[in-house]
């Protein structure tokens, strides 16, 4: 149980180094497509057919990936108080269930999503052309990556000696 | 259905349930009674986020990080201590007339809330000033964030409706700055009261002007936003992609506080903000097509209308009812679940849809500053380490007094429409 659980939180923290690096391009590059677009149609006068459409994908990768990285760093915001006055067993108590109730939500966001994207595999995107899959794995992914930080978070509360990282936050 | 779904999303909220996770679970409760394909769960989700106009929010979030990160607001901050500070209660109109700057550049309250909070709040309390009214001013002057254009809530409010985004912005200009003055009024008073100080050195105009040299720039970002999109030149989306520009450039030549590290931390962590944003939004996308199947906004419309056709009592009723539900559920979610229901009432009984659609995104406002889902009132209990049930008693004369705006805005529409009026929006 130690031992998977030490495996597990290695996983998440690896993951979530490169979910940020991830995090930084997607960012730069949907923040750069939209301030070409603003440079090609005042300086160029040439619209991009597709910038916006890119700019879209790249925003729903944030979102999924990012909100991987916000569950590790506890920003996800949610009513703490009353539970914070729960007795620690039950709090214990409450926490497990918590992550196994997200841990099986999400694997079934992950099911449909990725259904959703074999579903949509030949479909073209309408202005770049690219398969749909691409930007609906976002979803599939996102989900798989907030699991596996569960996983972790979840036998962390089996053995709280081990602080988690970047917890604190109060929102 | 109701009763289900009601009791899964308070069930799960209680129980510590992240917000977003608490909108999908009682949807989901919904779909299985109703035997509907849980394909429909990733569906809604992708098309709930799939939107440019949507893209203003992360755009503006980094901007505003940008700017932060890049010594903006340390030099709004000076100036407005330069303005104000000579008044009783010197740092808590500082704090104020900042929010009131930062409001202009950032769309959020949250950020501005620990902006401030992290820059002001500890030299206040070196001055005197009890923490917990420092941490709840903080939090109060924040809400002006999504009132004074730009405004994550009025994007939101836009994409759902279809309002204009801009107008919207136009409207909120002379409530923002009606908070602002009206909250340095109240302070004032309490200043007095508790004999808080205020900046003795002599005024002098030099003092001030070198203050404003030094946020000039950054002062110049709001015009580029307003301007550009009132003046019809940028989308919302395009012009938080302009002000970003701008912030980088700011931070890398004129102030000279950005480099590559910190940039790249602006890139992590205004991502992660946005995405906990998208995922209650994506979430609360799947609950509104559960709540639209079931038809429960046309009960809760045709209730409200049972009850009165006066547009006075209409307001009044949605108001007291978004009250309590800003209590519970995100701004963001409760735009996206329940604007297009509560405009079409509002709209039946001839209240301008502008108008209306403000007075919903102030009313979200003010549910940032009521527990138990505050979300304004965590960030300044994460800042100072205050218990929430302090920072909230500590909050209530400034929450009164933005109900009591509420009120006046809800009332007196010319307050809110005479500048969209002005640009020929409404």
């Amino acid at each position: 149980m130690e031992r998977l659980s030490r495996i597990l939180d290695r996983a998440s923290a690896a993951l979530s180094r490169f979910a940020e690096r991830l995090l930084i391009l997607l960012g730069v590059a949907m923040s750069a497509v939209v301030i070409l677009q603003v440079f090609f149609r005042f300086v160029v006068y040439v619209p991009f057919p597709w910038s916006e459409e890119l700019a879209r994908y790249l925003m729903i990768w944030m979102g999924l990936v990012g909100s991987f990285v916000a569950l590790r760093r506890g920003r996800h915001i949610g009513v703490n108080s009353l539970v914070e006055c729960l007795p620690p067993p039950l709090r214990r108590l409450t926490s497990i269930g918590l992550h196994l109730a997200l841990i099986a939500f999400l694997a079934l966001i992950a099911r449909e999503g990725l259904n959703l994207a074999l579903f949509n595999a030949a479909q073209k995107s309408p202005a770049m052309m690219i398969p749909m899959f691409y930007p609906y794995l976002a979803i599939p992914v996102g989900a798989a990556l907030m699991i596996v930080e569960l996983l972790a978070g979840l036998l962390r509360v089996f053995s709280p000696a081990a602080p988690r990282p970047g917890e604190g936050e109060a929102a | 259905m109701i009763p289900l779904i009601a009791g899964v999303f308070l069930a799960t909220l209680a129980l510590g349930f992240p917000v977003a996770f608490c909108l999908g679970l009682s949807a989901l409760a919904a779909l299985w009674m109703l035997d509907v394909p849980l394909s429909l769960i990733a569906q809604r989700m992708f098309t709930g986020i799939d939107s440019f106009p949507l893209m203003a929010v992360p755009l503006f979030v980094l901007a505003g990080e940008l700017m932060n990160r890049g010594g903006t607001t340390i030099r709004l901050v000076g100036f407005a201590n330069a303005l104000v500070g000579r008044i009783r209660g010197g740092l808590a109109h500082t704090n104020i007339v900042a929010s009131m700057f930062l409001g202009g550049i950032s769309g959020s309250a949250v950020a501005d809330a620990s902006a401030i909070g992290t820059v002001l709040v500890p030299g206040m309390v070196r001055a005197g000033y009890d923490k917990a009214f420092s941490a709840a001013l903080t939090a109060a002057s924040s809400t002006m964030g999504p009132i004074i254009p730009p405004s994550i809530f009025m994007v939101i409010m836009g994409v759902t409706t279809g309002l204009s985004i801009g107008a919207l912005f136009a409207a909120g200009i002379i409530p923002g700055l009606l908070i602002g003055f009206s909250m340095m009024g109240l302070s004032y008073v309490m200043a007095l009261r508790r004999g808080y100080p205020r900046v003795e050195e002599p005024f002098t105009a030099a003092f001030l002007w070198d203050h404003f040299k030094k946020a000039g720039p950054a002062l110049v970002a709001p015009l580029i936003i307003l301007g550009g999109i009132l003046g019809g030149v940028f989308t919302p989306t395009e012009a938080a992609a302009v002000a970003l520009f701008y912030a980088l450039l700011l931070g890398l030549f004129v102030y000279r506080e950005l480099d590559w590290a910190g940039i790249r931390q602006v890139f992590v962590d205004g991502a992660v903000t946005t995405a906990v944003l998208l995922l209650i939004i994506a979430m609360a996308n799947v609950f509104s097509w559960v709540l639209t199947a079931e038809q429960i906004p046309n009960r809760i419309a045709a209730m409200l209308l049972g009850l009165t056709e006066n547009p006075y009592l209409i307001l009044l009723l949605i108001n007291l009812f978004l009250l309590f539900v800003g209590m519970f559920l995100e701004g963001g979610a409760a735009i996206i679940i329940l604007a297009p229901t509560l405009l079409a009432v509002a709209q039946g009984v001839g209240i301008h849809p502008l108008h209306f659609g403000f007075v919903m995104v102030f009313n979200i406002v003010v549910g940032l500053l009521t527990p138990p889902l505050g979300v304004c009132l965590f960030v300044v209990c994460g800042v100072t380490g205050l218990p929430l049930p302090q920072v909230t008693r500590a909050v209530l004369p400034f929450l009164a007094l933005e109900i009591g705006i509420l009120l006046l805005v809800t009332y007196a529409p010319a307050i809110v429409l005479w500048i969209p009026q002005l640009l020929g929006y409404a």
